[in-house]
C-alpha cells in the first residue's frame, strides 16, 4: 500500500499543480485582508457567508479536490498504466485507499493552512471573538470536505474520460445553481455537509444563516454516506472495469 | 491429466458493435507459445482476457486453475508485459522494477529487482529515469518488471518491438531459459519469423478468430499451400500468358486491361525460376515481375478464408 501511496503522491505533486493549489489557497487571504480592514467592519455572519461559504466551501475546496483527485486514477487510465496496479494480487481497496490518501496529502496542506490562516486573519483584523476556534473549525471541516469530494472525484476519474467536466457540473450546476434554488438539494451536497461540519465544530458560526446550513446529524450522516457509498463505487468499478 | 496453464473456452469479446474476439478456444501448456496475427487481429484483447484486464463477453478463461478476473491471488503467479510504451516515466528503471516487486508482495523487492534488471542487461541504465530510455530499453525494463516476482506464467504483448538485433537475440535466450525452468510463456507478435524463433507452438489469430494452431512447421506448411498472385509486365502479354498457362506450376493466368499479366501460383519459387527462360525463348522483354499479395495480412486472410 505504501508503494502505491508514494508513487501517487509523486504523480500528483507536480510543480505546476502545487503552484496552482498554492495560488488558489492564497487568494482568500486578499479577501480576508480587505474585509478585515473595511469600514464599517463586516459582521461574523458576513464573514461566514462570503469567506467560508462563498469562497472556501463553494469554490476553492471543490477546485482543489478536482485538481488532486480526478487525475489520481484518470491519468493512469489515459496513459494506460493502470494495469500495473490492477494486475497484481493486491485487493482493490489497497489500490483505492492509497490513491485517496495521496490526493488528500497533496491537497490538504494548502487548503487547511489557507482556511485556518484566512479565517484567523479576518477575525483578528475586525476584531471578532473566538478567532482560534472559528479558524480551527473551518480548517477541519475543509479537510473533511476534501476527503468527501476526493472520493467522488476518484470515482469520476474511473468512470469517464472527462472527470473534470463531470466534477465541474456537479460543483457549479448541481451544488451552485440548483442548490441555490432548490432547498432540498442541501441534503445531497458535499458543500452543505462541509458547512454543517463547520457549525458542528463551532456553534457560533452561521448563526445568522441558520436556514442554509445543515444540522450536525444530517451533515455527519450525509458525509458518512458519501464517503462509504462512493468508496464502494470505486471498488466496484475497479472490480468490473476493463483496464486499457 | 495436468490442468493447462491457460484454458480459453468459447471466448468472445465485443465492444459495442465491434467484435474483437470471436468464439475462440485453446489451451496453453508449459513452454513458449506464440500468438501470431496481423495488427488489429485481436491478439492484445486475447492477452487482456487471459491476464484478467478485461472480462469476456461470452465464454470463460481459466489461468493456473483460477479466474484471473476474480481470483486476486492468481496474479502473484502471473507476469504481464503490455504493448503500451507508457510506464511510470517519473521513476528510474530500478525503482520501476522494485515497484512491480512490491506490488506483487515479493519479500526482498530490492534483491529481486536487481536480479531481474541484470537478466535483461539494464544494470548500467537502471539509475536513469525511464523517460530518458529508448523504446527498446523501455521494453527491457518492462520485461524485468513483468518477471521480477518469478511468475509461473508470463504474458508478453509484442515484447520485441523496438529491440535492437543484439537484444533481440538476448531476449530470445532469456525467454528460452525461463521456459526451460518450467514456466509458461505466451508471447504475441505480428511477425512470423519472430514467433518461429521463439515458440515451439503457435496460435494464429486473424480477425478475432483462431485461424490455425500447432507447431510452427504446421503453420509454415499452411502458409506454403497458399496461392500467390504475381504481376508480370512485358512486351508481349498475350503470348506470355499463353505460354504460362501451359506450366504445371501456374494455376491460372489473366491479361489485364493495362496489358499486364497476372498469374496465380502455389509455387512462386518455381515460377520465378522458369519465367526468365520462358521469356528468353519467346523473345519477350520482361519489364517488371512483382508479387501482388505478399503482405502478412493477405497471408493471414487466406488462412482464415480457407
Amino acid at each position: 500500500m505504501t508503494a502505491i501511496y508514494v508513487l501517487s503522491v509523486r504523480q500528483l505533486a507536480g510543480r505546476w499543480r502545487l503552484l496552482i493549489l498554492l495560488a488558489l489557497c492564497a487568494a482568500p487571504f486578499a479577501v480576508a485582508a480587505a474585509a478585515g480592514s473595511a469600514h464599517p467592519p463586516p459582521t461574523a455572519s458576513h464573514i461566514d457567508d462570503v469567506l467560508l461559504d462563498g469562497l472556501w466551501a463553494s469554490a476553492v475546496l471543490p477546485i482543489v479536490a478536482l485538481a488532486v483527485a480526478t487525475p489520481a486514477f484518470g491519468n493512469e487510465l489515459s496513459d494506460k498504466t493502470l494495469a500495473n496496479l490492477t494486475l497484481t494480487p493486491l485487493p482493490h481497496w489497497r489500490i483505492a485507499l492509497p490513491k485517496l490518501l495521496a490526493a488528500v496529502t497533496v491537497g490538504a496542506p494548502a487548503l487547511v493552512a489557507g482556511t485556518f490562516g484566512s479565517v484567523l486573519l479576518v477575525f483578528r483584523l475586525v476584531p471578532l471573538p473566538g478567532a482560534g476556534r472559528a479558524a480551527t473549525a473551518a480548517a477541519l471541516a475543509m479537510a473533511v470536505g476534501l476527503v468527501l469530494y476526493s472520493t467522488v472525484f476518484l470515482w469520476a476519474g474511473l468512470v469517464t474520460s472527462h472527470p473534470l467536466a463531470l466534477g465541474l457540473l456537479y460543483v457549479f450546476v448541481w451544488e451552485g445553481l440548483f442548490g441555490t434554488f432548490v432547498n432540498g438539494i442541501k441534503y445531497l451536497s458535499i458543500r452543505q455537509y462541509t458547512l454543517g461540519i463547520v457549525k458542528t465544530l463551532d456553534e457560533s458560526r452561521f448563526s445568522g444563516l441558520e436556514r442554509h446550513v445543515l444540522g450536525s446529524t444530517a451533515a455527519i450522516a450525509g458525509a458518512a454516506v458519501v464517503a462509504a457509498g462512493f468508496g464502494l463505487l470505486v471498488l466496484r468499478r475497479l472490480r468490473r472495469m476493463d483496464v486499457p | 491429466m495436468t490442468e493447462p496453464a491457460i484454458r480459453v473456452d468459447a471466448v468472445s469479446k465485443w465492444y459495442g458493435s465491434l467484435v474483437a474476439v470471436n468464439d475462440v478456444s485453446f489451451e496453453v501448456q508449459t513452454g513458449i507459445t506464440g500468438l501470431l496475427g496481423p495488427n488489429g487481429a485481436g491478439k492484445t484483447t486475447l492477452l487482456k482476457l487471459i491476464g484478467g484486464a478485461a472480462a469476456p463477453s461470452q465464454g470463460s478463461v481459466r489461468v493456473l486453475g483460477g479466474d484471473p478476473r476474480t481470483n486476486r491471488a492468481v496474479h502473484r503467479r502471473i507476469g504481464v508485459m503490455s504493448e503500451h510504451e507508457a510506464t511510470y516515466d517519473l521513476l528510474n528503471g530500478r525503482r520501476l522494477v522494485e515497484l512491480a516487486a512490491r506490488l506483487h508482495e515479493v519479500p526482498d523487492a530490492r534483491a529481486a529487482a536487481r536480479a531481474a534488471i541484470d537478466a535483461v542487461d539494464m544494470a548500467e541504465a537502471a539509475g536513469r529515469r525511464v523517460a530518458t530510455y529508448s523504446r527498446g530499453m523501455k521494453q527491457r525494463i518492462k520485461l524485468a518488471a513483468a518477471f521480477v516476482h518469478d511468475p509461473e506464467l508470463l504474458i508478453l504483448d509484442e515484447p520485441l518491438t523496438g529491440a535492437d538485433p543484439r537484444h533481440r537475440v538476448e531476449f530470445q535466450e532469456l525467454l528460452h531459459r525461463l521456459a526451460a525452468e518450467g514456466r509458461t510463456i505466451l508471447v504475441s507478435s505480428h511477425i512470423l519469423e519472430e514467433v518461429e524463433s521463439l515458440a515451439s507452438r503457435v496460435l494464429l489469430v486473424v480477425s478475432g478468430k483462431l485461424a490455425a494452431e500447432g507447431d510452427h512447421h504446421a503453420i509454415r506448411a499452411a502458409l506454403d499451400e497458399r496461392p500467390y498472385h504475381v504481376q508480370v509486365v512485358c512486351s508481349a502479354p498475350r503470348r506470355l500468358a499463353a505460354a504460362l498457362v501451359e506450366l504445371d506450376t501456374v494455376d491460372s493466368v489473366q491479361v489485364g486491361e493495362d496489358g499486364d499479366v497476372v498469374l496465380l501460383s502455389r509455387n512462386v519459387a518455381a515460377v520465378q525460376q522458369s519465367l526468365p527462360a520462358l521469356a528468353r525463348d519467346l523473345s519477350i522483354r520482361l519489364t517488371r515481375v512483382e508479387p501482388l499479395d505478399d503482405s502478412l495480412e493477405s497471408v493471414f486472410e487466406y488462412l482464415v478464408e480457407r
